[in-house]
């Protein structure tokens, strides 16, 4: 474990953040929770920000044990794209409330920009320099 | 590889010092840097909040929970309502000093319809207001019809979009710029879209919970004082003479954010001087730790020819790359995490917080730069001066 | 390399050191004269503790002694400013110290050139420094670095390294410790044939094969030297 920290140390940052994305909205960052219990409109964004955290984490996971430099960049792309997703969906794709004072603005939202944005920019330098590795091999 | 390319290699080669070291000096950076960020964000939302209120004088009924709420309103940002006769205007008008007297009219929507949560709606009288219209021209340079609204910075929608009110759909024509103050959260019509939006909600039989007819009643006044005149005489002039209403002067209103937004900068200060100073110790501590370290690998650049100039040159050196390495990744990271959640800042401090402009950020990130420029290089002074003195003759004895 | 003396003359070094009980000055090498001469290959033996490294310390300009003076061709060392006498150990002294030295961060071959490029351009000296590397029997390891290496490896870049200036003075503190039989050999051929070049070499060791390949073999005992053994 130690070996592949120490040989794609990106790509651990990038399981990390992917990690960090999903338990945070599932808890300290989640959405906005109306007084009867309700779900309100941010939920579907909450969702989709796990559901980029889980798939960056199984992609960054799959990246640092992926023995081909190819497959592991190919592991890390889907991890990038995860990390995308979920830093510019929410407010986008999926609507938050209508109140930019309320949580999902003003926790939720950034908080999936910082760690969604990590995730892929970590991921991206991670299959840049692991396609550029599997070229050097190759040549 | 010489000597010039020495620490570089050194660095690089030690990432897990380097690293460690950098983020030492990455914190002294963000601090310096988020600091100064938040202290003058606490400041500029003081202003904005003196400069949105826009009268001198605020005159609203003169129960003491009229009072609470119209604090609540401007001040905490709690949606509410309360009325007075509409008479009361023509009674301050009348009054010596006052040079302009505009009434407005709050209306608190309930949870459900548009929003996840209430929305303070402000009408206001375009013939005589001063105090909204100005900043609704800096972004919207018509005037505002029936059921048009600008919205403030806070609530969702652009321009163009529609927001609905008791069930009515009014058309969004202008956003306001945000001022950090919690009339960010409002919604501003005229007082004839507000009769309108309560009739409507009458009729659909939803009633506001208190409405009442922006003809006949209003909330407040909102009173400019003449050039030469003591906004706080005015307002007791106001309190003593109309009946029923209270006139409070604005500045006396700020000045209690004032007060709590200092204790906050001094609490700030504080910790920003306890990070800095355990900060720079353990950076000294560590500089010199390593310093301890690499006597050998010194008294060996001796022995090759090194002198004790370029010895220190190599030390400090190291220290110039880490230092800005880490104050520029410390000054990223302040960056990202005060405009990123700016908006939890200043939930979490409950007042007025408004971030400066880019001019004002970029030179606070120079001023942060140049902190951490000095305080990293400065804390490897110790180790400096003790490795450029390596005995070479006595360290590679003692093997 | 001309007609070079290194000459001490009266050089002693003491030592502060205290006891639980005092503390005094000791003598780590009592007043000596001694010379050394293009040409030349000395070879300084005795037990530990008894001066050698200080003495070669202060003949390399590492160590100002407490007395008397080095000089180099009539120029006392310790005269010089720092960074006239830093120059000086570059350009004309080579240094071989005990132990492993080679710098960590750096690979064997730009160990081997770092003193060459410290006050001169880069005029391809690398295939210099893999000649040496070559002679030495390490060329395979130019592109390792130090905690890679073996002791006796280790021993042999420093080698590599004091020679890369072609210095006229070469100091060598126990060149040959961590190496076998063979390697010492090859070492110690290396010294004796530098000497022949013209440099004056002195060599602190323990190794009794390095007799073999010296003109003058010296014995120092607590810091004084003693007749020729």
């Amino acid at each position: 474990m130690a070996d592949f920290l120490k040989r794609r140390p990106l790509v651990a940052v990038s399981f990390v953040a992917a990690v960090l994305l999903a338990v945070g909205a599932l808890t300290f960052a989640g959405p906005c929770i109306h007084e009867d219990g309700s779900a309100a409109v941010c939920h579907a964004a909450a969702h989709a920000i796990v559901a980029c955290g889980v798939v960056g984490a199984v992609g960054s996971l799959a990246a640092l044990f992926l023995r081909g430099d190819k497959a592991a960049a190919a592991a890390a792309v889907v991890s990038a794209i995860a990390g995308l997703f979920a830093a510019v969906a929410p407010g986008t794709v999926f609507g938050l409330c209508m109140m930019q004072t309320m949580r999902c603005w003003t926790v939720m939202k950034p908080f999936a920009l910082v760690c969604g944005g990590v995730l892929f920019v970590c991921a991206l330098i991670a299959v840049i320099a692991l396609l550029r590795k599997g070229r050097g091999r190759a040549a | 590889m010489n000597l010039k390319k020495l620490p570089l290699n050194n660095l690089s080669h030690n990432a897990g010092r380097t690293v460690g070291l950098a983020i030492l000096v990455a914190l002294l950076a963000f601090v310096a840097y988020g600091g100064s960020l938040v202290m003058s964000s606490l400041q500029n939302g003081i202003g904005s909040l003196e400069a949105r209120l826009g009268a001198d004088v605020i005159v609203a009924p003169a129960t003491a929970k009229s009072q609470q709420d119209l604090n609540d309103i401007l001040i905490d940002g709690v949606p509410g309502q309360f009325y007075m006769d509409a008479s009361v205007l023509d009674e301050v008008a009348g009054i010596d000093g006052v040079e302009v007297a505009s009434p407005q009219y709050y209306l608190s929507t309930m949870k459900a319809g548009c929003c996840s949560m209430p929305v303070q709606i402000i009408g206001f009288d375009p013939a005589t207001d001063f105090t909204v219209q100005p900043w609704i021209e800096r972004t919207y340079g018509g005037d505002l019809g029936l059921d048009q609204v600008v919205v403030g910075c806070n609530i969702t929608g652009a321009p163009g979009a529609t927001i609905k009110l008791y069930g009515v759909e009014c058309g969004i024509v202008s956003k306001l710029e945000k001022t950090g103050t919690k009339l960010d959260n409002a919604v501003f019509a005229t007082n004839e879209t507000v009769r309108h939006l309560i009739n409507e909600a009458v009729e659909r039989g939803f009633p506001p919970d208190s409405h009442e007819d922006p003809a006949m009643r209003i909330s407040t006044v909102q009173v400019k004082v003449a050039d030469g005149y003591d906004p706080e005489v005015v307002a007791g002039e106001i309190t003593l003479r109309v009946r029923g209403a209270y006139a409070v002067a604005t500045r006396a209103m700020t000045s209690s954010v004032a007060e709590s937004v200092s204790g906050i900068a001094g609490v700030i200060g504080v910790l920003m001087g306890v990070i800095w100073v355990l900060a720079a110790a353990v950076l000294v501590v560590v500089f010199s730790i390593a310093g301890k370290h690499r006597a050998k690998e010194f008294a060996v650049l001796r022995v090759i020819g090194a002198s004790r100039k370029d010895l220190s040159g190599v030390v400090v050196k190291e220290a110039v790359l880490i230092s800005a390495l880490g104050a520029v990744a410390g000054i990223v990271a302040a960056l990202v995490v005060v405009l990123a959640f700016n908006g939890a800042l200043e939930a979490a401090l409950g007042v007025p917080f408004l971030t400066p402009d880019i001019g004002t950020m970029a030179l606070f990130a120079v001023g942060a730069f140049a902190v951490a420029m000095v305080a990293g290089p400065a804390a490897s002074a110790v180790s400096a001066r003790r490795l450029s003195k390596v005995d070479a003759g006595q360290v590679l004895r003692e093997e | 390399m001309g007609d070079i003396r290194l000459e001490t003359q009266g050089a002693c070094k003491k030592f502060f050191r205290k006891r639980r009980d005092s503390a005094q000055y000791f003598d780590a090498v009592a007043p000596t004269d001694l010379q050394l001469a293009a040409g030349e290959l000395v070879v300084l033996k005795g037990r530990s503790g008894s001066g050698k490294t200080t003495l070669l310390n202060m003949m390399a300009g590492l160590l100002e002694p407490s007395e008397g003076t080095v000089t180099l061709d009539g120029q006392n060392l310790y005269e010089l400013d720092d960074a006239a006498l830093s120059r000086l150990r570059n350009e004309r002294f080579g240094v071989i110290p005990q132990g492993q030295t080679a710098l960590h961060s750096l690979s064997v071959v730009q160990n081997v050139t770092l003193p060459y490029l410290m006050y001169r351009d880069d005029d391809g000296c690398e295939s210099r420094a893999l000649e040496l590397l070559e002679n030495l029997g390490i060329r395979q390891l130019a592109d390792s670095y130090p905690s890679e290496l073996s002791g006796g490896e280790s021993r042999r870049v420093c080698v590599a390294r004091a020679l890369m200036c072609a210095p006229d003075v070469l100091f060598a503190d126990e060149p040959t410790g961590n190496l076998d039989d063979a390697s010492t050999q090859v070492v110690l051929e290396m010294l004796r044939s530098y000497a022949d070049a013209g440099a004056a070499v002195l060599v602190v060791t323990h190794e009794q094969m390095a007799e073999e390949y010296a003109d003058h073999v010296l014995k120092m005992d607590a810091g004084v030297i003693e007749a020729r053994a």
